[in-house]
């Protein structure tokens, strides 16, 4: 078993099968580095949970196609990342930090298909980016591809 | 701590780019994060966020971030990514040639033609990475580079040098390491009784360091092409269904012929032996690897799938699609295995592949298939389709513009 600590000082034990999907934490492990409690002091104790969930039921992915217990990984990996922005968006940084691959794959393609028909200002908002284009320059990006400006009706809504 | 400074470096390192990033401060999010999301977008979703930001702006024109794209755009999981280029001619007085781009449950629609002359005569080659290579036969010159999903095209210049043939194929390739696209223009001799051989002459044109064509000779091979331009690409190489030089039957392909991009060379190994008697062949690009189709025509005809076995290098037997009825000639097949065929009217006929109704047939996979939809591209003649799987990129060739 291997401990981890979230910032919020709570304490979670995982087995080590689970937890080697981490690359970072896979590292640690083999240089030694991990005797004690595992301090991740980026991610919180309610984002670490979900992770945990990832890593625990994943255990076993490789098996999986084996088994067939493929279709079963799907609708959980559906299920999972059916969570809000704000979460979402905690997961992503964590699986970004721990470093684990498969986990990265299915939160960003959850980010891509919500952003997919946003408009601009919903994007930023979104990802609170402020807009340092001027207006010329916006308008230069519509008149080089205005075809991609037409179409389908744009959501306007961020979550 | 260490693994976080590792996760900082990833995706950066060119001195350009930390640039970017101290203008940025705006985003709490790291850039790789962002790159990551945005690469699984549409182009057309993409070219709209370019005016979220200027880092948004720049993003999508970097070559890692093109390649990534197009990685997962081209991936067989992506269904919305999907285009399909059909050329065909117009039929009437005036025979030029007709670009229709179809995207799956949207109506096909004709696009302005990049090719700058107005000659009966059109070629395409591709696409790799979103390009696609237009050109007149025989001579494959008024070369023009084109990027449907971004509408985007550029002439090409040709060589200065003689050219020491009547006839020319072209291909495209993508190097990897120097991120750039290559066109190559094979010179084909035909074989005549009693001649010799003699070794393949070509050459190739690099786009982003325009040195202009290099004329190179092969080093090991003898063969002979007879298509204007490839006949597939797969894994951004071009391969030609080509004859052994000194044994030319015309319709009888014996080789495979490759240009491997590292080697800037030939490779070519022999073609499955397919029996005797009258058989059509096409090579595709059949889920994510390299497919031989062969079929006989008879009402009911069934397409043999051959692959190559990567780590034998052995021809295998992939599976059996069909049987496939009502159809006239096959034009080739999706990179999701769906068979493109046109019928005697020249409606296309788009047949999809079965795969849960699999049967095992003496040791065979056989899959059934049926018609999925059907096509006709108004005004065009019979017989003249051209169908390309063309994924959606985000590759510019500088000096492309708006068609």
């Amino acid at each position: 078993m291997v401990k981890l600590k979230s910032n919020d000082d709570k304490e979670f034990e995982v087995e080590e099968a689970a937890v080697i999907q981490s690359e970072m934490i896979k590292n640690m492990i083999e240089d030694g580095c991990a005797t004690s409690v595992i301090p991740l002091p980026n991610i919180d104790s309610k984002t670490l949970i979900k992770v945990i969930e990832y890593l625990n039921k994943h255990i076993n992915m490789g098996k999986a196609a084996e088994t067939g217990e493929e279709d079963d990984l799907k609708e959980f990996d559906e299920q999972f990342v059916n969570m809000g922005w704000e979460e979402l968006f905690d997961v992503i940084m964590a699986a970004n930090y721990l470093n684990i691959h498969e986990l990265m794959e299915l939160c960003c393609q959850s980010a891509a298909d919500r952003l997919k028909n946003k408009s601009v200002r919903a994007v930023r908002e979104m990802l609170k980016i402020t807009n340092d284009l001027t207006e010329e320059e916006e308008q230069e990006i519509i008149n080089d591809a205005p075809w991609a400006f037409e179409g389908p009706e744009i959501d306007d809504t961020v979550n | 701590m260490a693994p976080k400074g590792k996760g900082k470096k990833k995706g950066k390192g060119s001195s350009t780019k930390t640039e970017n990033r101290a203008q940025e401060p705006n985003c709490i999010f790291k850039p790789e994060i962002i790159s990551n999301i945005l690469s699984r977008l549409p182009l057309k979703t993409l070219l709209q966020f370019r005016s979220v930001c200027k880092q948004w702006q720049k993003l999508i024109y970097k070559p890692d971030f093109v390649a990534t794209h197009y990685s997962h755009s081209s991936s067989l999981q992506r269904t919305d990514s999907s285009m399909v280029i059909i050329q065909s001619r117009h039929d009437g007085g005036f025979n030029h040639n007709v670009l229709v781009k179809y995207k799956p449950l949207l109506p096909p629609v004709q696009v302005k033609n990049p090719y700058p002359i107005i000659s009966p005569k059109m070629s395409i080659a591709g696409p790799v990475n979103g390009i696609l290579c237009i050109f007149q036969p025989p001579l494959g010159d008024a070369l023009t580079l084109w990027n449907p999903a971004m509408n985007k095209s550029k002439m090409v210049m040709l060589s200065k040098t003689a050219n020491p043939s009547q006839k020319v194929s072209v291909g495209l390739g993508f190097d990897s390491q120097k991120k750039d696209l290559l066109i190559l223009r094979i010179f084909c001799v035909p074989p005549f009784p009693g001649c010799t051989k003699t070794k393949v002459e070509f050459e190739i044109c690099e786009m982003k360091y325009p040195i202009g064509w290099l004329t190179l000779k092969s080093r090991t091979n003898y063969f002979y092409i007879d298509k204007p331009s490839c006949d597939a690409i797969f894994k951004a190489e071009p391969y030609w269904l080509a004859y052994d030089y000194e044994e030319y039957i015309p319709g009888k392909y014996q080789r495979l012929v490759h240009f491997e991009v590292s080697k800037m060379d030939f490779e070519w190994w022999i073609l499955p032996f397919i029996g005797v008697g009258d058989y059509y062949a096409n090579l595709v690009n059949f889920e994510d690897s390299l497919g031989f189709m062969v079929w006989k025509k008879t009402d009911n005809s069934y397409i043999d799938v051959w692959e190559v076995d990567d780590k034998k290098f052995q021809w295998r037997k992939k599976c059996k699609l069909g049987p496939l009825s009502g159809f006239c000639r096959i034009l080739g097949c999706l990179r999701n295995g769906d068979v493109v065929a046109e019928n005697e009217d020249g409606v296309l006929l788009f047949y999809t592949v079965n795969k849960s109704e699999l049967v095992v047939q003496n040791d065979e996979n056989l899959y059934p298939c049926s018609v999925k939809k059907t096509l006709t591209v108004e005004n065009s003649e019979k017989g003249s389709h051209v169908v390309f799987d063309c994924p959606e990129g985000l590759l510019l060739i500088e000096g492309m513009l708006t068609v």
